[in-house]
């Protein structure tokens, strides 16, 4: 029996000179949900249209259950699709449309009827089943397509950002539903989003798109704890990331990293960043000086917390806040630079804005990039 | 403030007469067609605007001058013609917007180019065409030059309702496991059925009103309409209450058609410009 479910191997393809997509291997095992995640136009919505059978690869092999399937028309490859635009039938009713592939699969009436009540009773859309699939609100519209798609018996789920364009609350609604989804129907299926939170939030394994490459794979904490490079780093937290720069000297007393910016202060790496210090021993890392960015994230970051800091210290002045329910989030600023910290609600007790404040950046969880080639440091 | 309230009612009043007489312009003349059309001859000329006797003798007269005989002609040489142009034009249409075609533009341009040449031009290669391969006098020569005129212009509406449903609609459908013929039918051609009324009316319309092409390839018992009205020359003098009825029973159709569709032609007509 062959490793995963669906393979993808060495899949290019161009549109005239732009290449789409560049020699991507990908493997999905059954059961799983994994995540294309990747900002607009990296190429998600045409890996999907490839491995449904809708667009073809220029190069490279499509693999189910160990099968080329390169040949296979995209009605026998036992593949279901959310389309980003939905791509509901306007001029029929929503049970026309949920009765679409059932009908296409020839099924008796009664069958069909039953199927399609079990799915709309399931997604809470029972109520709409005669109304006009124009006549639908958003959150209603992706209802639909999503019963659509998965009335149909297959093996295989895409779901092309089937969020998208909702407001918060839908979204939070589906997401939940989604999640039940995949534990009760234990189905396959391949999500692609430009969401980090969501991709997080839903999948089993993520792989980040990236101008038509993957360029990580691996578990939602992984990706989220060590992002391969500076731009992913900051997509994931939605530039939210606190930067710090500076260098790597070598010094009598170890490793050293010199911060350059925005405070100027030398810190040895063993006493702030112990789990750094093998890879930045390295002989060339600090024997060339090599310039790097301290990336911590602002929740791994306190500030005024009352106890003692075991990370590094600063001072800052405290410029704003927003208040994201439970937590706030916490703006510092020094020295033209912007520091973000989720923080608790009991530092309101007081007037902070415009005060300063000490902040501890906890560098033990902090991720370190090459400054040049925004590579993670220490990546093997 | 007086002064102005009264300036805002002399405006008011002037526009509603400046309507008024445009209203009058454009209607008199139908207004003279339809009363002349049930005037006895006698009072056609006594009592130009009123009509105080009603009489269906010029109806009468204009069925056995065989208007009836042409306005059937008119309605199968219309019918083919955009039945024809239609069937073609959607296929044409949906395989132009859909698939990528070589020199597609090229050709986009060129069918539309075919309109841009005066028919007059034309008139007489076609017309030795027609008569070689017999075709002139014909209902199929006649509708078929009709639906040569009505395409370009059929296709290219079309396209565009087709190109402004996103394409996974289709990819969708297939995907369900439909088949093309099933995806055309059943979800493309009604998703643009607007834009196919209204590219129907325009055909209709035209082919209805056509003159030049009718004079010269239709015969003696595929008279259309418009021919028959410009033969008619009385026996003594013009007649014109005969002329009237004619014209009555060629304008009403075209009338009723273009109301029963308006629903769909309004729509039709916004939605490739509005929307978006």
């Amino acid at each position: 029996m062959a490793k995963y479910f669906l393979e993808l191997r060495n899949i290019t393809k161009k549109y005239g000179d732009k290449i789409v997509l560049d020699n991507i291997n990908l493997g999905v095992r059954r059961g799983e949900m994994l995540s294309l995640l990747g900002p607009p136009g990296s190429g998600k919505t045409t890996l999907l249209k490839i491995i449904a059978g809708l667009e073809r690869q220029d190069k490279g092999d499509i693999l189910m259950e160990g099968k080329v399937i390169n040949d296979l028309p995209p009605y026998q490859r036992g593949v279901a699709m959310v389309f980003e635009t939905l791509a509901l039938y306007t001029h029929m009713t929503v049970y026309d449309n949920i009765a679409s592939p059932l009908i296409a699969a020839k099924l008796p009436k009664e069958v069909m009827d039953k199927k399609i009540k079990e799915i709309a009773k399931f997604l809470k859309i029972e109520h709409l089943l005669e109304r006009k699939a124009d006549k639908l609100s958003g959150g209603e519209r992706q209802r639909v397509a999503l019963a659509r798609a998965l009335v149909k018996d297959v093996a295989l789920y895409l779901f092309d950002e089937p969020f998208v364009n909702l407001d918060a609350k839908i979204r939070s609604a589906l997401r939940t539903e989604f999640k039940k989804l995949k534990t009760t129907l234990g189905k396959t299926s391949i999500f692609a989003t430009p969401d980090p939170i969501e991709a997080l939030a839903l999948s089993d394994y993520i792989a980040v798109l990236y101008n038509g490459k993957i360029i990580q794979y691996g578990t939602p904490i992984e990706i989220y704890d060590k992002p391969i490079n500076l731009w992913l780093a900051r997509y994931l937290t939605g530039n939210m990331l606190n930067e710090l720069y500076g260098r790597i000297v070598r010094q009598d007393d170890g490793i050293a990293i010199e911060l350059i910016s925005p405070i100027k202060k030398k810190i040895l790496v063993k006493d702030y960043a112990p789990n750094y210090v093998d890879v930045l021993k390295e002989k060339d890392i600090a024997d060339t000086q090599q310039e790097i960015v301290i990336t911590i994230n602002p929740s791994k970051s306190t500030i005024e917390s009352g106890q003692e800091c075991h990370g590094l210290e600063i001072e800052a002045d405290i410029i704003g806040y927003e208040n994201h329910g439970s937590e706030l989030l916490v703006f510092a600023r020094i020295n033209d630079t912007v520091l973000k910290i989720y923080s608790s609600r009991d530092i309101l007790s007081r007037d902070i804005i415009g005060t300063k404040s000490k902040i501890c950046l906890d560098l033990t969880k902090a991720v370190i990039y090459d400054k040049k080639t925004g590579k993670v440091l220490g990546d093997t | 403030m007086v002064e102005s309230l009264l300036l805002y009612k002399i405006k008011k009043y002037l526009r509603v007469i400046i309507l008024v007489i445009l209203i009058l312009a454009y209607l008199s003349p139908l207004y003279w067609i339809f009363t002349t059309a049930f005037k006895t001859r006698s009072e056609m000329f006594a009592n130009p605007f009123y009509l105080t006797q009603v009489t269906l003798e010029n109806f009468e007269e204009a069925a056995r001058y065989g208007a009836f005989d042409a306005i059937t002609n008119s309605v199968i040489i219309t019918v083919g013609g955009v039945g024809l142009a239609l069937v073609l034009s959607v296929f044409a249409a949906y395989a132009f917007s859909r698939y990528a075609l070589r020199g597609k533009n090229i050709l986009m341009f060129y069918i539309l180019s075919t309109r841009m040449m005066p028919p007059i031009a034309l008139v007489i290669p076609i017309f030795m065409m027609f008569q070689k391969f017999g075709l002139k006098g014909t209902y199929a020569g006649l509708i078929l030059m009709y639906a040569t005129i009505s395409l370009p212009f059929s296709i290219w509406m079309i396209k565009s309702f087709i190109d402004d449903i996103p394409k996974d609609i289709d990819q969708a459908a297939i995907l369900d496991g439909h088949s093309l013929t099933y995806v055309l039918f059943k979800i493309v051609i009604p998703m643009v059925l607007p834009g196919i009324v209204a590219s129907i009316v325009f055909s209709a319309i035209t082919i209805w009103n056509e003159f030049v092409f009718a004079l010269l390839l239709s015969g003696i018992n595929t008279r259309p309409t418009s021919v028959l009205l410009s033969s008619i020359r009385g026996e003594r003098g013009f007649n014109w209450g005969r002329i009237a009825a004619i014209e009555v029973v060629y304008i009403l159709p075209i009338i009723i058609f273009v109301f029963l569709v308006q629903k769909h032609l309004l729509r039709g007509l916004t939605f490739g410009t509005v929307r978006r």
